[in-house]
This record gives structure tokens, sequence and C-alpha cells, in this order.
């Protein structure tokens, strides 16, 4: 018997109020005397006792009218035999996400999962030997293997059960339906039952259910609800990582931003820390505006080229299982800026980049090349940033075709004009494809005050993050060629916008910039401001790494797509966070539940796996009622978590639930009808009316036997 | 005359009206003196009774001659003989008689008053009346007597009875069956609640001893028609037994029960050619003896 709303199974008690009401208004004998007792012996025992008996009959009546009704609203529903053998078979659905390792309001010693799995586990523990059961997690477990069928294995059940750790994923409650709604329609018996233990979380439970379907099998669906401790503190997660686009290069820092958001109404006081494989630490405080999100930056130096991972976690809030982020990246080689022309043509721009000429400082060595030659030396190089002259733009114009197809496959192409342009504008041929020239020379003796244009790029965002936003406005130029540029391009640099200094355009993967000014002190205040730096390294590392394509950012409890192992062996190996050493098939690869940062090899190709925790698990918002919305036609039953409630009622049969309200309800109205009858005037009046008669006729006998 | 305006059950209004009332019996009664009751003996009355052979020893005189000189035959004419007989007023003074509910009386008392006036009505018609109370059994005998003098004693006994034991009938009419000789009128005044049967018992051997019963059933009102209503413990006047009673809804079954005691009773005593008088303590104890006057 299982009661929908056992609340008013509490009431029950009241069916005690006749008895107390029957006691306190309970008629008062009095005594008399009479002449024999004879009369009333000799009369049928039952009318001596009638009205004891009678008032007994109400009591019971009524008493069976309040127990009836109160048992018709707790909504019981006896689950009968289905008659396939009276065989069982059960699907437990353990929640697992992430929401489930906040305590539960059950037991507050407990976790919502701990709670979870030990009610599956006296729900299976109930189980006779005969029957089948399986166990499906809404988070893939890559240590509880997934159920291809039931088992009576009951055992082996109960080690998944053991095996099942609190995950930082939001569920997929959709998959695990139906999961067991199909390991239940394979079944020797066709359906079955469905225990699901969760905290029916809206993100996961809030969801479109309805992809599950039963398919006509009877199929019995219970929700166990768990219930969640209130949550008095602000939740703070990570709801995202952000990556620049730029190449990380070693020795050279790279910033990723993470967005914190502030899931609850209090204000969030929280310590974000991280941690690199270099053993590099940050701790940073952070204040948060309930329901605001805050970018909180994490910077990392790798010191050689490779894989390497960042874990950043959030300290100090009220739900920790969406605090963790693994963030993984790769470095490149010491990459290689290649200069089409002499060094004196570039100014001071080489040793900006590349001071040292070794790249220990900036992970980048320069190289000079004729113009002419450039394409063969790039083919060997393999360079980040080509830094060409207008000039030598004219001279490349042959190769112009190649150079495109450099910038177009990711690399990035800086024209600038050599110290010893002329004060005229290019009277050659420029490329098509770059969209932009230079014009004639101006020149201030005085200098002229170089604005930021177009503050609102990453260019410029990016720089004010390396220079902590110092000496933007500060820059003067002396000389320069203002530039005629397409619309395509952005303008990041000049006078105004009708003489632009430098800017920038993307052309697909690579980047385009062009400058109006060399980079020496005759032409402007850049290379004594040290802002020439920044700027030139930031235009050698934009755009993605060649590494890229094998860099995958995801939520915890996703399956990795994209990964092609060519008909190959897939092997997943943990850099940090959730140990994992797995191998199989490509279409096998499991969630990654937990954040970290995983190397997947998939042939011959290497992806780096960057797992973040699900920020809408800290969401404080259930499913309320007795129903599931989501699950649109899908009958099934909402019940409130009791792990000492007796998993047995469910297992005495299944699949075929019997309403008992209406019969229960028919039994309160035949309670009321006979409590009426008994207690009806009609039926005294109608004693008393027989009585009378039957008097006069004794009455007349005797004035007869008077007469006579 | 008995001096009536001193006995408290034969106050003189009650005595003038039942002067000239008189109790006949159905059978021959046994009688040594004049009276008006027929005697199974023949003897001088002016009513024939039949012919019988001459035997010799019979007196000549009593020779119907006319007879003789008809048929030759000598046949003596027999008369019936109507002598005084003696009646035995049977008062029960058992517990029950005590009750009084709707009634004026006690049924003890309306009993005496009855007792009171069938003695008068006997004596004054010449027959003898001796007075036998009795409860489980006979408590008291008072020589029968003729006489209003001799009826003084009883009068007075009547006015010291005081009803308290548990009743027997049956047993008490199987001594006055015993204790009473020949043919006599036997007058029972109780309120008979024991079992029909059993009083039966008590007639039937008073009847085939050659007397003829005549029975007065008092009951209270209370007791006729279940006046009563409410839920009581009620306590026998006898047994001293308990029961709880909703009287309102045993009403119909006690009266249902009642009938059929009674019925029983009727046709019990209908076989015996008893008198039977069943009265309730509010009619008037000139009206029973009146309704037993012109039975017989």
């Amino acid at each position: 018997m299982i009661f929908s709303a056992p609340i008013f199974l509490y009431l029950v008690p009241l069916a005690g109020l006749p008895i107390v009401f029957h006691l306190i208004l309970k008629q008062k004998k009095r005594t008399l005397v009479f002449s024999t007792l004879m009369f009333f012996h000799r009369t049928d025992p039952k009318l001596n006792s009638h009205r004891k008996i009678r008032q007994w009959l109400l009591l019971l009546m009524r008493i069976l009218l309040i127990v009836f009704i109160l048992l018709a609203l707790s909504r019981p529903e006896f689950v009968t035999s289905m008659g396939l053998g009276g065989k069982i078979s059960v699907v437990a659905i353990v929640d697992n996400s992430a929401s489930m390792s906040e305590l539960s309001s059950y037991n507050n010693d407990k976790s919502k999962l701990e709670c979870a799995t030990e009610g599956a586990r006296k729900l299976l523990l109930a189980l006779e030997s005969s029957a089948d059961a399986a166990v499906v997690l809404s988070v893939d477990e890559p240590a509880v293997p997934v159920a291809d069928s039931l088992t009576s294995d009951t055992e082996l059940l109960l080690d998944s059960l053991d095996k099942i750790r609190p995950t930082a994923a939001t569920g997929n409650a959709g998959h695990a339906l139906a999961l067991a709604f199909e390991l239940l329609r394979a079944s020797t018996t066709g359906g079955g039952a469905v225990h699901v233990f969760s905290d029916l979380q809206r993100s996961e439970w809030g969801r479109d259910l309805e992809q599950a379907k039963t398919g006509g099998a009877p199929i019995t669906i219970y929700f166990h609800k768990v219930e969640s401790e209130t949550r008095d503190e602000a939740n703070v997660a990570i709801a995202a990582v952000q990556f620049p686009e730029e190449k990380v290069l070693p020795k050279h820092p790279y910033t990723i931003g993470l967005v914190l958001q502030n899931n609850s109404d209090i204000v969030a006081n929280v310590r974000v820390n991280s941690i690199d494989n270099q053993g590099q630490r940050n701790t940073e405080n952070v204040i948060i505006e309930r329901g605001r999100a805050k970018t909180v930056e994490v910077e990392t130096k790798p010191d050689e080229s490779g894989y390497h991972w960042i874990k950043a976690w959030v300290e100090g809030d009220g739900f920790s299982a969406d605090n963790e982020a693994g963030i993984g990246i790769f470095c490149e080689e010491t990459a290689t800026v290649l200069f089409g022309g002499a060094p004196e043509e570039f100014g001071v721009l080489a040793v900006a980049l590349s001071p040292s000429g070794q790249g220990q400082f900036t992970g980048m060595v320069v190289k000079f090349s004729l113009p002419g030659q450039l394409s063969q030396t790039a083919v060997r190089e393999e360079p980040i940033l080509i830094v060409t002259t207008w000039t030598g733009m004219q001279f490349a114009l042959a190769d112009s075709v190649w150079l495109r197809e450099y910038v177009e496959k990711g690399g990035n192409l800086l024209v600038v004009p050599s110290v010893r342009l002329g004060r005229r504008a290019l009277s050659g041929q420029l490329p098509d494809w770059l969209g932009a020239g230079i014009k004639a020379r101006e020149v201030y003796p005085r200098g002229a005050g170089l604005e930021v244009l177009t503050e609102e790029t990453t260019f410029w965002s990016r720089i004010r993050e390396a220079t902590a936003n110092s000496k933007l406005e500060s820059v003067i130029a002396y000389m320069f060629h203002p530039l005629a540029l397409s619309a395509e391009f952005t303008p990041l640099l000049g006078v105004d916008f009708q003489r632009v200094v430098i800017a920038h355009k993307k052309l697909n993967k690579g980047n385009i910039f062009v400058s109006g000014t060399a980079f020496t002190s005759r032409w402007n205040t850049l290379p004594s401001s040290g802002l020439l730096v920044v700027i030139a390294q930031r235009m050698a590392v934009a755009g993605s790494s060649s590494e890229d394509e094998g860099a995958i950012l995801f939520v915890a409890g996703e399956r990795p797509r994209g990964i092609r192992a060519q008909g190959g062996e897939v092997e997943v190996l943990s850099l940090v966070g959730d140990s994992m050493d797995w191998k199989g098939k490509e279409q096998e690869i499991p969630a990654f539940p937990r954040a970290g940062v995983y190397l997947v090899t998939a042939g011959d190709k290497k992806y780096c796996i960057s797992v973040r925790a699900s920020e809408k698990e800290g969401l404080e918002e259930f499913v309320e009622g007795s129903e599931i919305p989501a699950m649109g036609q899908i009958a099934h039953k909402i019940l409130p978590y009791d792990e000492s409630g007796g998993f047995e009622q469910y297992h005495k049969g299944q699949a075929k639930v019997v309403e008992l309200y209406l019969p229960l309800l028919l039994l309160a109205t035949l309670a009321l009808l006979a409590e009426g009858w008994l207690g009806a005037p009609r039926l005294s009046k109608a004693r008393e009316e027989m009585t009378v008669s039957r008097e006069s006729s004794v009455l007349d006998t005797a004035a007869e036997r008077r007469a006579g | 005359m008995v001096e009536s305006t001193g006995y408290r059950y034969l106050p003189p209004r009650m005595a003038e009206r039942l002067r000239g009332v008189e109790i006949g019996v159905r059978r021959p009664m046994d009688g040594s003196h004049q009276g008006l009751h027929r005697s199974p003996a023949f003897g001088s009355s002016v009513e024939f009774a039949e012919y019988r052979e001459y035997a010799p020893g019979d007196p000549v005189a009593r020779i119907d001659w006319p007879v003789y000189a008809r048929s030759d035959r000598y046949v003596i004419r027999r008369f019936h003989e109507d002598v005084s007989i003696r009646c035995y007023i049977m008062l029960d003074i058992s517990a029950s008689m005590k009750y009084q509910q709707d009634g004026a009386l006690q049924k003890s008392e309306y009993a005496c008053y009855l007792a009171a006036g069938m003695m008068y009505v006997m004596v004054q018609q010449g027959d003898m009346v001796s007075l036998i109370t009795f409860d489980d059994r006979i408590r008291q005998y008072y020589e029968p007597s003729g006489t209003f003098v001799g009826l003084k004693p009883m009068l007075q006994g009547l006015e010291k009875i005081e009803p308290k034991n548990k009743g027997n009938i049956e047993a008490a009419l199987h001594s006055a069956a015993e204790l009473i000789k020949g043919r006599a009128l036997v007058v029972v005044i109780s309120d008979l609640l024991e079992e029909p049967e059993s009083i039966l018992q008590g007639i039937n051997h008073l009847y085939y001893d050659g007397k003829e019963v005549t029975l007065f059933h008092i009951l209270d009102p209370a007791e006729m028609n279940m006046s009563i209503t409410g839920l009581a413990d009620v306590t026998s006047l006898e047994t001293k037994d308990k029961i709880t009673v909703d009287f309102r809804r045993i009403r119909d079954a006690y009266l249902e029960q009642l009938r059929l005691y009674l019925d029983e009773l009727r046709t019990g005593l209908q076989k015996t050619r008893s008198e039977y008088i069943l009265t309730e303590t509010r009619t008037e104890v000139y009206d029973a003896i009146l309704q037993r006057s012109r039975m017989v």
C-alpha cells in the first residue's frame, strides 16, 4: 500500500472523536424498581441490549466514516501483481548530479546522495532473489558500468551503489528514464517499476522528459523526493571559462577569465583560488552582488611547450559542488616572427617582440628574410607573425596568394612603414585581399596625440589587462601615414577616425594588422613608453593555436563530441581532477562527471578536455507538488523520501496500480448511509407506532375480558 | 353488621355499595348450612332434581304416589340441596405486590381492598369466608367464619400485611389445596407475576380437588402499558436482580411478551373453568367485584 498524500494519515486519530463525544454525551441512567424482570428476560435478548448494540454500531459507522474519508484523502494505492509469473523487475535511478551532494533535510548528517543511495540499497535489499533489477545514474559515472540488461545479482548492484560518488554535473534525467524504460521493456516481464531517488531539481527534472517513452509497457514510476536542507549562505558558481583568442607561448603570460555567477539573494564574499601544473598559485578575494556575475582573471606562464592545466576553485560559499573548473591549455613551441626586409627598416619592433632574440622572455625568436624570399623562409620557419613593410608587400605581390593562404590558415600579418619610407604615399599596387593602404605622410614636429579608437575590442582589452590601463593616452606621433582602410578594418589607434594609424582585420582564422607609423622614437613615442612591446606581442600571438581544434571545454556531465579516432582506440588520461584511466571505442567515451582536465588520445590526434562544474546545480529550484510537469502524459507518483518506509510494499506486485481512492469514498458513503439509517428517528417512530398498536390490542383484549 | 367504619380496607362507602352484591359459583359446593348455593347432595329445597327407584329403607313419605298411580312403580322424588359455602380468599403478599407506578394504590393495598370487599360480600350473602395470605408459602390462615364478628380479625389482619418476600404461587396453591377440605370457592388475589405454567399447576390442583377458583389478577397500569420511558437500571422488587433497560426501545417487546403471558394464562384457566378477572389498580374495587358477581 502506497500513500501519495500521507499527511492525512496523521489525522486518523481524529477517528477517535466519536468515541470521545460518546463518552462525554453518554445518556445518564436512572435507577428504578419494577415488580418483576420476567418480561424483560422473556424478551429477545437482542432487544434488551438493542440500544447498546445500536449505539456501538452508530459509533463504529462514524469512526469508519472518518477513517475512510481520511484514507481516501491520503490517496492510497494498492499495487497488484502484474500477472507475469509474479516476477518483479525494478530499475533504481539514482540522481548523482551535483545538487545531490548538499545536505538533506531528511537526515542532517547525510547528503542527499547518501540518502538516495541508501534508499536504492534498501529497495534492492527488499527484492526477492528471483527479482531482476538495475541501477541507472542520471550522470554517467565511469566507475559504475552502464546496465545493458536487468540482473538478479543483487550483490553486483549493491557494489555499483557503493561506487557512486558526488559529481559536479547536471544529470540527464530524460536519458536515465529512457534507459530505465528500455531495460524494463527488454526484461522478461516486459515492464516493472522505476524508482527515482532524487531532489527533483528543476535543472534536470524541469526539462522535457517526454523523450523517454514507456512504449505502452506496464511501467510504474515512483519518485522518492529527497528534500534539501535550507541554505542560508550565498552560492557562487564558475559559470564560464573565457580563453583569450591568442596563442600560448613558453614564458609568455596567458590570462584566462573565470566568470563567477552569484546565484543567490545574498551578497557573496568568496575567495577564488587557482593552481597550475607548475605549482603557481593565485588567490583573490571577490565580492559579488546578488544575482550578478563577475570575471576573475587567472594567469599562468607555461615554462615549456606541451599540455598544461590550471585548477580553479571558489571557497567560502554555501554550495561547493559547482565551485570547481579544470582548464587545459596547450603551449606551443618557441615561435618565430619572420620579418620580410632588413632589420633597420623595422626600428625597435624586433626587439620588442624578442628582447633577447632567443625567445627566453617572450617565447618568440625573430628572423629576417628578403621580401622576395619570404614565402620560402616562411614555409621552413612556420612563423606566427610575418612582419613586412608596405614596400615589401609590393615586392611580395608575386607571393600574394601564398601570403593570403598563410593568414587564412591562422597566421598573423603586420604591415608597417619602413623607417626609410619617404613622404609620399605608395605608388605601387598592393594585394586586394589586404584591403588597406597608406596615404601621404603627415609630420607633426610637436607631435600629435594618438587615441585609442574603437576601445571595446578584444585587442585593446587584452592590452589594458597587460598594462593595467596605463600610458594608453600618452602616445604621441611625430609622423605617420594615415591609413586608407576598407570597411573590414577596425581602427585601433589614430589621431581620429580620419587619420587612423593602426588598424586590424580578421581574414578567416588569421589577423592582419596594418600600421601607418614605424616603430622608432623618431616617428612616435611608442618605443619609449613600453606600450610597443605589449602591442607587438599581442599582434604576434593573436589568433588561435594550431592545437586549439583539440581543445574542448564543456560542463561536467556532458559527453565530449567531435573526437574522431578513425577506428582506433581512444585513451583518456586525467591531468588534474577526477582520476581517470580509460581506454575504449570512440562511441563509448564516458561522460566526465567531475571538474578536471583530461587528455584524450584518439589515434594520432590528441584532445585536451577542460571540464567545469555545472553552474545550474546550485540553484535552489525544485519540482514541487505531486506531479512533474515535464513528464507530460507519463503517469508517475512523487513520494517523500523515507528510507524507513519499507520498500517491500513496492515489490508485492508491480506495474498494475489500483487506486483505492474511489473504493474508499464508496465505503465512506456506505458508512454514512448506515449511520443515517441507524440513527434515523423514523425507526424509533415506527417502533413506537407498532407498540401503541400492540398496546391497544392488549388493552382491548383486557377490556373485552372485563366486558365478558 | 360489621363495624365497617373501623377498618382501613372496608370503608363505609364501599360496604354500602357492596350491599346486595352476590357472588355465585358454578360447581356444587359443600356446606353444612342452608344457603344460596347448590350442594352436590340432595336435600330439601324446592328445586326438583330427579326420580330414583324406591329402595328398602327409604322413608315411605318420600314415595311419589301420583307416579305410582300412573306407572305402578315406587319412585322417590329427590330435590337439590342449597347450602352456604366456604370461600377462601388467598391474598398474595409477595414483594412484587408492593409495586406502584401509575396506579392510585400499591397492588397490595388494592388487593387488600378487594379481599375485604369479597369477604364482606360473602359473609353478607350467608357464606363462610376465610383469609389466607401467602408469598412463597402460606403465611397466615384464618378459620372460615360466616359472621361479621368472625370477619373482624381478618380485616384487622389485612391492615398488618407487609409484602416483603419472594413469591411462589404454585407452592402456595398446592399448600392451599391440601389445607382446604371439600368443595369450596377459592379466590386468588395476586399479580400472578410468575410463569403461567407453574401458576396453572397450582390452579389445576385446586380444580381437581373440587374447588372452584376465581382469580383476581392485579396489575399496575404501568405494567399493563409500559408507560415508563428512558434508560434505567431496573431492580426487581422480589429477587433484587438488576438489569439495564431502555424502556422506549423495549416497550413493544415487553407488551408482546405480556400479551403472550396473558393469553397463556387465560387459555389455561379456561380448562379449569376458573373465573379470571384482570384488573388494574386504578379500576374501582367495586367494579372488579361486580365483574365477578356478573360472571356467575
